[in-house]
Formats: structure tokens, C-alpha cells, sequence
């Protein structure tokens, strides 16, 4: 368990001078409260560079060295700065200091050249070999585990990468968490062991080639296994490529979910092209129907004048028809009076006519022939009828309503081609400037990483398919050795068959590790959330092969997206977990953790920190933890409060709260 | 007495009517328009006349083949004995309401002109 | 959550035949030189010939 157990600082950052935090032996939290830019992180970092040598910015990027001098003593002439950490583990106190100086004969040092960077570590008092040191670091807290021990709340984003397992920051963080639980020492120990029965397999074939009992076995076991080194190399490659191609493949499905706003825009701009293409096609077609209605319009306008017409003709040619017919009545009654005039008789009764009845006749016939009209009724007749004819062939179906509804048709697509016309134009103002070329570079680019990861993978299996069958044989080979060969082979077979064996042993072990760890690390993950999260309605956590921590809910879903609050506590909720389950333990020490998180959830994380590692480091300002709120949840828990005190720009100094 | 036209034209301001209503693409060509403009004419009640000061556009025998058109007209004007005279005068009449109409009412379509029941003569 | 017990504990069940003292020894190299990978494997190539060495001696004894 390594404890801290001062941290000092001198020039460093805006430190002027020498200033120290201790930390106490007992258990429990440190708090040092500082308003932003008056060095919080610095001290996080300063603990970073006493490590590692390394300070990081906001952004994970590292700064120079010649600039983290403080600016006032460089201003009065005093250049370089140190740290000194002071901690204990397994019983053992250490002391590492790691220091910048000026390198001699430079008055003004510009730049990380002009400088000279040394450490030292002295363990119970006694100073460690340089080779030493680094060995007994690198096993006391390695960096890479480092981001679950130094927590920089700003940084969340990185545990989202472990839901993403294929992602190049993914694999890192789950190699990092795998390293911290001490997975490593049971892979490590599998590759070591493979590689050991490999070489054991070689040198059970040479022995057996040197004997004449067993030498054509050899030779054959010899040539088996030259084959199948190949063929791993081959494998190994292949595994080398396909990883290549699928981050190459996660990265541009990135890219590509960037894009994917663009790739919706362009969508709807080639859509709304479409549309218009379509409505102008529309137009035009109804545009040429009514063109050729109109051609013949004028019929249809004159219709009801022409029905009206033809309809007064027919009535004149009933009436002349019906002159006509009064006509010929009235020339054969004529004729009959005339017959009668002549014969002296009635043409009826054919009795002889009267006096009387003659002068009547003669009198009826002048009147009938002063009715006499000059008609030609026949011509007349015939004329009407022709007239008829004529204009019956001219009465046209009424196409004015199908003309009317086109127009409103053509008026209707033009009023949607023009909004839609307006759509577009919107929409490009959007899109302008915005890469299309990039995101089909982008698109081409993934789809080639797909086509060629199914290739590699099924290369793959061929030579997966490949290796067994060669191993069967090796195998085989080995079986018969045993039969045949006398005790000079018997150590060769032995330093084999035990090599293989624990390589079975560490390859099996690695699977059950890992799945005794998961199976803790979410139990106490969860146990921890439901401490930090206030939410009746989330029953824990799960964990995915990547470490990757989702929210269950009471009815048994996972809730896939999470607000920059809830990412947070699942963070701390895994950094506990990871503390209680590592063979490696160490402080806990975090740089504004309670940024993102309401008041409810603060107090609960406050409450629940000392479970979480035994010793706590917090570097926070004030509106994110109330230092009363503190107390108050800590209690005896909190074994001392520090502030960074502002005296200028680029001055700073820790004090003790009394 | 005069013979009746052989071609039939349109004054100088019914040319810039006739143009306007071609601009708004509704007739496939000139002919389609003035035979429009005679029907709406017709249709309106007005009189035939004597459409003075036109120049020749078309040919009577391009504009109406079939003697279609004559025929027509001396039926609904049998008291005519020059119906393409009367042609031309409606054509022109017709054009010169419609040029009226373009100006007072902004915005009018051509089918706007199909559905105007005017009052029918009846003789 | 100990990893050499872990590992132990699989070995009597499944592997009883290697010895226990050699799976501590490798256990302890590779937790020791964790980042030092040249050196665990060759101090574990070592234990594993102590080892042969010392049983095919008590074996001709």
C-alpha cells in the first residue's frame, strides 16, 4: 500500500520558494482548497513530474519543462525548480526528489536544452542506483496505471473510450486496468511459458535427431516445428494487420459520425433536388396538356353560344316544316275547290253545287290564294338542315373545367417548386464550405477497411486451421518420441512436457483472473454507485469486457446514454473498485472532482471517499466543496485542510488551516 | 362592294397584346391565341366589325383549312357575307379586351378567361 | 482477489502433476519485473532448468 506522506515543492509553478504539504500516517482525506488558476492542478502535476518527469496540460499534452519554473524568482534571477515526495510502502519510507537545473555556464536559459534534469530515490534512507530506482518505481506505480491513482476530473471523456473497446484510447485504458489488477503477470507469464515450450519442443528434436533410433523423427519434429514458427510468424502479422485496420476502421467511423450531420444535410439537399426535378417535370407535362386543350379552347368557348344556335335553327325548321306541310294542305284544297268549281259537283258527296255553295267557294278560293307564300320551302328547308349539320359537328366536349383544374395543378406545383426551391437554397447556405470530397474520402476509406479486415480475418482462420493441423501432427511426432526414445531424451521430455503444462496452467488461469476480476470489479463498482448516486431507480452497474461500466435500471435495461454528472460518478464508482481489487494500492488523489456534480451527489461522493482508498488527496475551490459541507460529512475523517494563498500574478503559497 | 380578306391581321397595339399573351406560355403559338381571342370575343356579345389598320399575319388558308372556321362564323353571323372580314375584326376586338383586362386586373391568368360567362345573344 | 492463490488453487484441481513451488517462483518473476520483460523471461527460463535439474538428480539418485 503506498502511502504519501509529504509532497514539497520549490519554484515550481506559481510556488515561489519551498512550500509542503504533509499528509498524516493515520487514514482519512486532505483537502487543499485553492480558486482556480492559483495552482490546484500544479500540485496534482507536481506529484505527476516527481513520477514520471512528466506535467500534462488540460488537454493530456505535455508541457516544457523550461516553463514551469516560477516566474518570479526566474524574474530575480533564480532558475529551476524541484520536488521532493515522501512516501512509504510495505513498511519501507522512500524519498524522491527529482530536480531542473540550470546547466552551468547558462546565464539565461531559453529553452528545455539549457537545462538539466536529475533524480533520486533513497529507500529507508539509503540512496537507490539509477537503474535500481527506476526498476522499484516502475514497480511501485507504474504511469500507466497512473490515471487511476492521480484523477484529473477534466479528463472523463476517456472512460467513455472504454465502452468503445476497438477504439486505439480504449484498448490503452483496458490494458491499463488490466496491468493495475495485475493481469500482466498471468499474460506475461503465458507468453514467457509459450515461448519456453516452443524452444523445449527444439530441443527435444534435436536430441532426438542425434540418435539413430530417433532420427528420422527428429528431422521430422525438427521440420514440424521450423514449419509451424513460420506460420505463427505469418499469424502473427495477420493479427498485427487486422488490429491496424480495425482501428483505422473505428477512427473513420468516427470521422464518419462527425460527418454524419453533413451526410444528413446532403441527403436532404440531392432529395430536395429530386423533388424539384420531379415538379418541374410535372409542370411541364401539364403545361403541354393544356397547350393542346387551348388549341382547340375557342370550341369550347363558343359551345354554349353554338348549342344555343343550333337549338333556335331546329325550332325555325320545325316551324317550316310545319309551313310546308300547311302549304301542300292548302294547294290540295285549292285544287279540290277548283275541280269542284269546274265540275259543278261536290267532290264529296258529288251532289250538285248550289249557287250559294259556289259564290262561298270562289270567295274561299281567293282567300287561300292571297295566303299563298313565295316560299321555296324545300330550299329553305334544305339550308337549316345543312346549317344544322355544321354546327352539330362543331359542339365540343366541354373541356373548360379540365382546363381550369390543370392551371390550378401547374399554379399549385409552382407555389411547392418555389418553397421548396427556397429549401434548398437555405440548405446550401448550410452546407457551403462544408467538405464533401473529405466525407467521401472518409466513407471510401472505411468501407476498404471493412473489405480488407474480411480478408485478413478469414486469412486468418486458414492459418488458425492451418497451425492445428500442424500441431496434431506435432503432437503426434511427440507421442511416438516418448515410445521410442531412451532415458538421453528423457530430460528433453520432461523440460516439455512441464513447460506445457504451465503455459495450459497460466492460460487457463489468465481466462479465470479475468473473470473472478470483472465479475469483482462490478460487484464492487456497484456497491459503490448505489453509495454515490442518488437515483432510487438504478439497481447498479455491469461491466463490459472492456471494463467499461453501463447503468442497470430497476427493470433490467441498461441506460445507454449518460449525462457529464452521471459519467462522473460511474468514474469514481470504477476508480474504487479498481483501488479495492489491485494488488497495487495507493492514494487516491483528484483535481476538482466534484466540478459536474450537483450538491445531493458531492455530499454522497464526500461520504463516501474514505471507502473508497485509505488515503485521500483533494484539490478543490470552494463552490465546489463547501469546506462546512466537508466537515460535516467527514468528520473525523478529515485529517487536515490546506489553501493556497495568493500573493501576486505568479505567486502563490500553501498554508495550513488551523 | 368589297370581297371578303384573305388574310387576317392585327393593329400595332393587339401585336404587343398578342406578344404579352405569348409570354405567359399558355398557347403553344399565335394562331391558338387569336383563335382564342375571337371565341372570347364572340362569346363577350360583342358585334362583328372592321378591324382597321392591321397587318397581315396569317393567310386564311393557314388559319383555317378546313373552312371550318367560315362556316362557323357564317352560321352565327348569317347576315355576314365576309366572314374572315368578321374573323379579323373579332380577333382583334377579342385581343384588345384582353390586353384591357391584362391591365386592370394584375395578375390574370388566361384560364381565368375560360370560365366568363358573358351575357349570349340570342340573335 | 490474490492472484497466486488464484492460480494455486487452479492448479490442484487441474494441473496437480507441476510442482507449486515452481508456479510461485514464476508467479513472483513476473510480478517483480513486470515492465522488464527480457529479464522476467529469462530468470523464468532459470527456474524451470533449477528445476529440471533438481528433479532428474533425485531421479538418478
Amino acid at each position: 500500500m503506498l502511502k504519501i506522506r509529504s509532497i514539497t515543492v520549490s519554484d515550481f509553478g506559481p510556488f515561489k520558494g519551498e512550500q509542503e504539504i504533509e499528509l498524516p500516517k493515520e487514514d482519512g482525506v486532505v483537502i487543499v482548497y485553492g480558486e482556480n488558476m492559483r495552482g490546484k492542478t500544479t500540485l496534482l502535476n507536481a506529484i505527476r513530474y516527481a513520477l514520471f518527469g512528466k506535467v500534462l496540460t488540460r488537454g493530456s499534452g505535455e508541457i516544457q519543462l523550461h516553463q514551469i519554473g516560477n516566474w518570479e524568482s526566474a524574474a530575480s534571477g533564480k532558475y529551476g525548480f524541484h520536488v521532493v515526495l515522501a512516501f512509504e510502502q510495505n513498511g519501507d519510507a522512500y524519498q524522491l526528489t527529482r530536480e531542473c537545473r540550470v546547466r552551468p555556464g547558462i546565464a539565461r536559459p531559453m529553452s528545455d536544452v539549457d537545462y538539466i534534469e536529475e533524480s533520486f530515490l533513497t529507500k529507508n534512507g539509503s540512496a537507490m542506483g539509477p537503474d535500481e530506482a527506476t526498476l522499484e518505481l516502475g514497480r511501485i506505480m507504474p504511469e500507466t496505471v497512473s490515471r487511476f491513482f492521480l484523477f484529473d476530473g477534466e479528463l472523463l471523456q476517456q472512460y467513455e473510450e472504454l465502452l468503445r473497446s476497438e477504439s486505439d484510447m480504449g484498448r490503452q485504458i483496458k490494458d491499463a486496468i488490466e496491468r493495475i489488477l495485475g493481469v500482466p503477470v498471468l499474460t506475461n507469464g503465458r507468453a514467457d511459458l509459450s515461448q519456453l515450450h516452443q524452444l523445449a519442443q527444439y530441443q527435444e528434436a534435436k536430441a532426438a535427431q542425434r540418435n539413430q533410433k530417433t532420427q528420422q523423427l527428429g528431422n521430422l519434429h525438427a521440420e514440424l516445428l521450423g514449419r509451424r514458427e513460420a506460420m505463427q510468424q505469418e499469424s502473427a502479422r495477420l493479427r498485427q494487420d487486422l488490429e491496424r485496420l480495425k482501428v483505422t476502421k473505428t477512427a473513420r467511423e468516427e470521422q464518419a459520425k462527425k460527418q454524419e450531420q453533413l451526410r444528413a444535410l446532403l441527403g436532404q439537399r440531392e432529395r430536395l433536388q429530386e423533388e424539384i426535378s420531379t415538379l418541374e417535370a410535372k409542370i411541364e407535362e401539364r403545361e403541354e396538356r393544356r397547350k393542346n386543350l387551348l388549341t382547340t379552347a375557342w370550341r369550347s368557348i363558343l359551345a354554349p353560344k353554338i348549342t344555343a344556335l343550333r337549338e333556335q335553327i331546329v325550332g325555325q325548321l320545325r316551324d317550316l316544316r310545319e309551313q310546308a306541310t300547311r302549304r301542300l294542305v292548302q294547294v290540295e284544297t285549292t285544287d279540290a275547290i277548283r275541280r269542284a268549281l269546274s265540275n259543278g259537283n261536290c267532290s264529296l258527296c258529288e251532289q250538285p253545287l248550289t249557287e250559294h255553295t259556289k259564290q262561298r267557294l270562289e270567295e274561299r278560293l281567293v282567300e287561300l290564294g292571297s295566303r299563298v307564300q313565295d316560299i321555296d320551302f324545300d330550299g329553305e328547308i334544305h339550308k337549316l338542315e345543312t346549317r344544322i349539320s355544321h354546327l352539330s359537328q362543331q359542339q365540343a366536349d366541354n373541356s373548360i373545367a379540365v382546363l381550369q383544374e390543370i392551371s390550378i395543378a401547374i399554379d399549385d406545383f409552382r407555389v411547392t417548386k418555389t418553397t421548396t426551391e427556397d429549401r434548398l437554397r437555405d440548405l446550401k447556405e448550410q452546407t457551403e464550405g462544408l467538405d464533401e470530397s473529405e466525407l467521401r474520402r472518409i466513407y471510401g476509406e472505411y468501407e476498404k477497411a471493412v473489405q480488407e479486415i474480411a480478408i485478413v480475418e478469414k486469412g486468418l482462420k486458414a492459418q488458425d486451421d492451418a497451425l492445428a493441423t500442424i500441431n496434431t501432427d506435432i503432437i503426434r511426432i511427440e507421442t511416438e518420441l516418448v515410445k521410442k526414445g531412451g532415458s538421453d531424451l528423457q530430460k528433453e521430455r520432461k523440460r516439455r512436457e512441464i513447460s506445457e503444462g504451465l503455459r495450459n496452467l497460466f492460460d487457463e488461469g489468465v481466462k479465470v483472473y479475468r473473470d473472478k476480476l470483472k465479475a469483482k470489479v462490478e460487484k464492487d463498482a456497484t456497491e459503490l454507485f448505489l453509495q454515490l448516486t442518488s437515483e432510487p431507480d438504478y439497481a447498479g452497474l455491469s461491466i463490459n469486457n472492456s471494463y467499461g461500466l453501463t447503468i442497470v435500471h430497476k427493470d433490467g435495461n441498461s441506460i445507454p446514454v449518460r449525462s457529464a454528472g452521471a459519467e462522473h460518478v460511474v468514474a469514481l464508482s470504477l476508480m474504487g473498485s479498481l483501488q479495492k481489487n489491485a494488488p497495487l494500492r495507493g492514494p487516491i488523489i483528484m483535481d476538482s472532482p466534484f466540478g459536474r456534480l450537483d450538491s445531493v451527489h458531492t455530499r454522497r461522493v464526500i461520504h463516501t471517499l474514505p471507502n473508497m482508498a485509505s488515503q485521500v488527496l483533494l484539490f478543490v475551490y470552494e463552490s465546489e466543496l463547501e469546506p462546512k459541507l466537508a466537515r460535516n460529512e467527514l468528520k473525523g475523517g478529515l485529517r487536515s485542510e490546506y489553501r493556497i494563498v495568493r500573493h501576486s500574478a505568479r505567486f502563490s503559497t500553501v498554508e495550513k488551516a488551523v | 362592294m368589297t370581297e371578303d380578306k384573305k388574310t387576317i391581321g392585327l393593329t400595332a397595339e393587339n401585336r404587343s397584346v398578342m406578344e404579352r399573351i405569348m409570354d405567359k406560355g399558355f398557347f403553344r403559338d399565335q394562331k391558338d391565341a387569336a383563335m382564342f381571342a375571337m371565341a372570347y370575343a364572340i362569346r363577350q356579345g360583342l358585334q362583328p366589325g372592321n378591324a382597321e389598320g392591321t397587318n397581315t399575319i396569317w393567310n386564311v388558308g393557314s388559319l383555317d383549312p378546313d373552312g371550318e372556321i367560315r362556316i362557323l362564323i357564317g352560321n352565327l353571323f348569317p347576315e355576314t357575307a365576309m366572314p374572315y372580314r368578321v374573323v379579323e375584326s373579332f380577333v382583334n376586338a377579342g385581343l384588345l379586351q384582353i390586353g384591357f383586362r391584362m391591365d386592370k386586373e394584375a395578375g390574370i391568368e388566361i384560364t381565368d378567361l375560360l370560365g366568363e360567362a358573358a351575357p349570349l345573344s340570342e340573335k | 482477489m490474490d492472484i497466486l492463490s488464484t492460480i494455486l488453487e487452479l492448479r490442484q484441481t487441474r494441473y496437480p502433476n507441476l510442482p507449486a513451488d515452481l508456479v510461485k517462483e514464476i508467479v513472483s518473476i513476473e510480478t517483480d519485473f513486470a515492465e522488464d520483460r527480457a529479464e522476467a523471461f529469462k530468470r523464468v527460463n532459470q527456474a524451470l532448468e533449477r528445476h529440471l535439474n533438481t528433479s532428474s538428480g533425485n531421479d538418478q539418485c
